[in-house]
């Protein structure tokens, strides 16, 4: 395990940019989201006032948009998704209330796209085979200002509310919150789990992964709906097939370790897969291994 | 009622042509529909016989192949067949290029080490040494779309697909429950990054996919090929549910809305009943069965009418 974290720690190192910054590969340019996942490693690991940690948190900090948001990367400055991890780390970072606030106000502001009356009413006349089987009127949160909502945005920002929630006052937050956790259930796959957002097309179950139903599940810590969750953290475990990437494991690892289930089999298989293949190609599977690895689980643990 | 109409969220925003596209369609354009029974046959050989055909220029340029990894299932035939990739690269190579490059931004699944894993992809890049770039992560350029047939009006575009000096569309001949069928153009969906518009590329969904696909295609003007995996392709609930049909064909050609035009006709499908090709038939290529040369096998000869998905019935040819 310890050699795992080394080589994970050591590949995290190489993905600075000029700017203090970290980026999804090296010698990419500065993220928001990898920035965001790579201070969040730095913390598990006990590095918090590292240099590059310094330098991470002081990027964010200086890219955060007036309305609260953040954007993806200097070159695509229009809000982004990646604004709920920004805004997570800099929380765990122990920002000023000022910038949690405004990115807490977004956060809440922010929501897909929904269908209109037309569309509504023409999608009650479709056949019943050709129904989606979902609310599409639920407000949850999307990657982009012009899309519908789906699972991981959803479940990133409501991580990262319900984190400023416990430092800021945020007017609208549990409303949305409690949304965002009735869209989740109402996209939960049959069997249990979650894929990108869509449980049925055209009358046929869809399959769940194991990445996105990990983060949902970090996102439900505490939800009332006990058997439900167990049932998807029982998805999770089938999930991790032989083929199961670093990111799966790690993040699997993660939301085992949030519902106090056993993480240590998905801990070693990827620490054992970083020995083997050596560190992932994407920073945010490099920051979530380390999370996963070091005991980062913490940072993603929600307020009761 | 049309399956898209169920969506709800596909009915927001209509087509929208305020102006006549130029023009750009050569007066004739040539497919090559090569039979090829199974991925055992020698498919660099039947590749190289099918691309002498077009004699592109390869030789010191960089060649980008985009594949369809939009999602993996053990059990299904949504993904271009690594084997076909692999004979593809060993084409170009041979064929003198500088470098080939493998570039897919998968559309569902942000886990590309698991799609490339799990799909037997990353065996194929690591014993060719081939570079993989994901184009959900690449670095973009924002591109003014020429064309309107959506309100998209501009969109960020991955620069290892821009600056290709040869772009390689390599789809898997399915049917799709929202498009009638995905082929050469619609694989494009994969280059628009997913860091910017998400997994699904739900932007394009909002916007009208038959408008999105055609105003993608008219936003690329480097030198291009399409490689069609129809050796097995996909009918009925594609692009990821339907069930494998054995199609037996690689179909060849450099204007995607005639390679388009001709795989919708082995699948038994009315290419003028298609949207996406009735608009790009308008301007973009050749879509009429008279404007279009087949090289090889001739489409109709080899139709297999494809079960379509609900919805689309009306497109049978």
């Amino acid at each position: 395990m310890r050699n795992a974290i080394a080589k994970l720690a050591e590949s995290l190192a190489k993905r600075g940019t000029r700017e203090g910054a970290f980026a999804w590969a090296p010698g990419a340019a500065a993220d928001t989201e990898s920035s965001a996942l790579a201070l969040l490693a730095l913390h598990a690991s006990g590095d918090e006032r590292c240099a590059q940690a310094l330098g991470a948190s002081a990027w964010l900090e200086s890219r955060q948009h007036a309305d609260g948001s953040w954007p993806l990367t200097d070159a695509v400055a229009e809000p982004s998704w990646a604004s709920a991890w920004a805004a997570l780390a800099l929380a765990r970072h122990g920002a000023g209330a000022e910038p949690l606030a405004r990115a807490a106000g977004w956060l809440v502001a922010r929501e897909g796209v929904r269908p209109g009356l037309l569309a509504r009413a023409l999608g009650k006349l479709a056949r019943e085979d050709e129904r989606l089987e979902q609310d599409l009127t639920l407000r949850g949160w999307p990657w982009h200002d012009a899309a519908a909502s789906w699972v991981e945005p959803t479940a990133t920002s409501m991580l990262a509310l319900r984190t400023l929630s416990a430092r800021v006052v945020v007017a609208g937050a549990r409303e949305r919150i409690e949304e965002g956790e009735r869209l989740l259930w109402n996209r939960v796959c049959v069997n249990g789990g979650w894929n990108y957002g869509n449980r049925r097309v055209l009358g046929e179950a869809l399959e769940p992964y194991p990445d996105t139903t990990a983060l949902a599940l970090a996102a439900l810590q505490g939800s009332t709906r006990r058997a439900d969750v167990e049932r998807s953290l029982s998805a999770l475990e089938r999930l991790l097939d032989p083929h199961a990437s670093s990111l799966a494991l790690a993040l699997a690892a993660l939301a085992f370790e949030l519902h106090g289930r056993d993480p240590s089999g998905a801990r070693e298989r990827l620490a054992a897969r970083i020995d083997r293949l050596g560190p992932p190609a994407e920073t945010r599977t490099v920051a979530f291994g380390l999370l996963a690895l070091g005991g980062g689980g913490e940072l993603l643990r929600l307020p009761a | 009622m049309k399956a898209s109409l169920a969506a709800g969220v596909l009915a927001a925003c209509g087509p929208r042509r305020l102006d006549v596209p130029a023009d750009r369609r050569a007066p004739r354009s040539r497919v090559a529909v090569l039979p090829a029974a199974s991925y055992d046959a020698d498919l660099t050989d039947l590749l190289l016989r099918g691309l002498a055909l077009f004699d592109p220029e390869v030789r010191g340029r960089r060649v980008v192949l985009k594949p369809n990894y939009v999602e993996f299932d053990p059990h299904g035939a949504i993904n271009t067949h690594p084997k076909l990739v692999d004979a593809a690269v060993l084409a170009f190579l041979r064929l003198g290029a500088i470098e080939v490059i493998v570039a897919e931004g998968a559309g569902h699944r942000r886990d590309t080490e698991y799609l490339l894993g799990a799909s037997g992809l990353d065996s194929v890049l690591r014993e060719r040494r081939v570079r993989f770039v994901d184009l959900n992560l690449d670095r973009v350029a924002e591109v003014l779309l020429p064309t309107h047939f959506t309100r998209l009006g501009r969109l960020w575009l991955p620069r290892t697909v821009l600056d290709a000096d040869l772009f390689v569309s390599m789809p898997k001949l399915k049917t799709h429950h929202w498009a009638g069928v995905t082929l050469a153009m619609k694989n494009l969906f994969g280059i628009v990054p997913g860091a910017i518009y998400g997994w699904p590329k739900n932007v394009l969904h909002q916007a009208g996919i038959p408008g999105s696909i055609v105003d993608i295609n008219a936003a690329l003007d480097m030198p291009r090929l399409a490689i069609v995996d129809g050796i097995v392709g996909m009918e009925g609930n594609g692009p990821i549910q339907g069930q494998a049909r054995a199609a037996g064909v690689v179909v060849i050609g450099d204007d995607f809305p005639a390679v388009d035009a001709s795989c919708a006709r082995i699948m038994g499908v009315d290419p003028g009943r298609v949207e996406q090709l009735r608009w790009a038939g308008s301007f973009l290529g050749n879509v009429d069965e008279e404007r279009i040369e087949q090289l090889a096998s001739q489409p109709r000869a080899l139709s297999q009418a494809f079960a379509l998905p609900p919805g689309f019935a009306g497109l049978r040819g």
